[in-house]
């Protein structure tokens, strides 16, 4: 069994067949109008989905406001969606597209504050300056890629997601998805060049 | 090509110490939660829900019950119409004089032919 994909992640999910029953079920209830029954779904799937939006923006508050965009979305055809296959992947879609959307039309966000633990790893306080630097210039590397490499290289390096994954989840092909992991990571090893002796 | 990549071990460490996203608290994500399910109950209050048969009798009953009553009416006041501008029948002769005329008719035949013999 591989380490990584669905098998990897999902070791502590309940049966798939059973999940796959009350998934219908739910799915069911809430075509007839079952408030409680969409909450209930939502609520399976809500940690994931915010963690995904998450990875799209890398913003708290503009990752909720995809979360509910993208969960009303749903809601409003939920009637278009095949009960035959599994909610999450249809789920995780929409919040891609929609997140994707609206990542290209704004500009870049550099929010995340520099770890202190990397920072201070060094030895002395040179050596913590230049760490800081490199650390700086990696989260400005990261900041700069476009949204869908960054999406593609944390999904992989971060969440465990195999190419055929990504690839679905982007409606792209595995072969576009290694080519924006191969220039995502590319761009990343750079930022981190001088830690390992390399050109500033 | 088709071989499935290898993770970057430093790259996964790096970008992990600038991962925010399981930094939402339990108390976050249910408020979340909630605002979901406030919107939810908006989009539902106007779903239109499919009809049972029996419902859709009912909704139909109404105005097919009102069609009815006047296509009635309206026949009724076509065949009104219609009998009251029926021509009028020819006068009918009387009985006796019936009688009279199959009498007469061979008693002329014979006042016409008569003259040449």
């Amino acid at each position: 069994m591989s380490a990584r994909g669905p098998s990897a992640r999902n070791a502590s999910f309940p049966a798939a067949d059973d999940e796959r029953r009350n998934e219908e079920d739910l799915i069911s209830r809430i075509r007839a109008g079952d408030r409680a029954a969409f909450g209930e779904l939502i609520r399976l799937h809500l940690p994931r989905a915010y963690t995904l939006a998450f990875r799209v923006l890398r913003h708290r508050e503009d990752a909720e406001d995809l979360v509910q965009d993208a969960a009303l979305s749903a809601l409003a055809h939920i009637e278009a969606f095949n009960s035959a296959r599994r909610f999450w992947p249809w789920f995780a879609r929409i919040i891609v597209n929609r997140g994707l959307d609206i990542a290209a039309g704004r500009s870049v966000r550099s929010t995340d504050p520099i770890p202190d633990e990397f920072a201070s790893a060094a030895a002395s306080p040179a050596e913590r300056a230049e760490r800081r630097e490199v650390l700086d210039r990696f989260r400005h590397a990261l900041a700069l890629l476009p949204p869908r490499q960054q999406l593609v290289v944390q999904l992989f390096e971060l969440d465990g997601y195999t190419v055929s994954e990504i690839a679905d989840l982007l409606s792209s092909t595995s072969t576009a998805v290694r080519w924006n992991l191969h220039a995502g990571r590319m761009r990343l090893r750079e930022a981190l060049a001088p830690l390992h002796g390399g050109n500033t | 090509m088709n071989e499935e990549p290898t993770p970057d071990d430093e790259l996964a460490g790096m970008l992990r110490a600038f991962d925010h996203a399981h930094e939402i608290s339990s108390a976050d994500m249910e408020r979340l939660a909630h605002r979901i399910d406030h919107g939810a109950a908006a989009i539902l209050a106007h779903r239109e829900l499919p009809l049972a048969w029996w419902e859709f009798a009912i909704a139909w009953s109404r105005p097919l019950l009102s069609f009815g009553a006047t296509t009635a009416l309206v026949a009724a006041l076509l065949l009104i119409w219609a009998v009251s501008n029926r021509p009028a029948e020819p006068a009918r002769t009387s009985d006796s004089q019936a009688l009279l005329n199959t009498l007469v008719a061979p008693v002329e035949y014979h006042i016409i032919r008569e003259p040449n013999e």
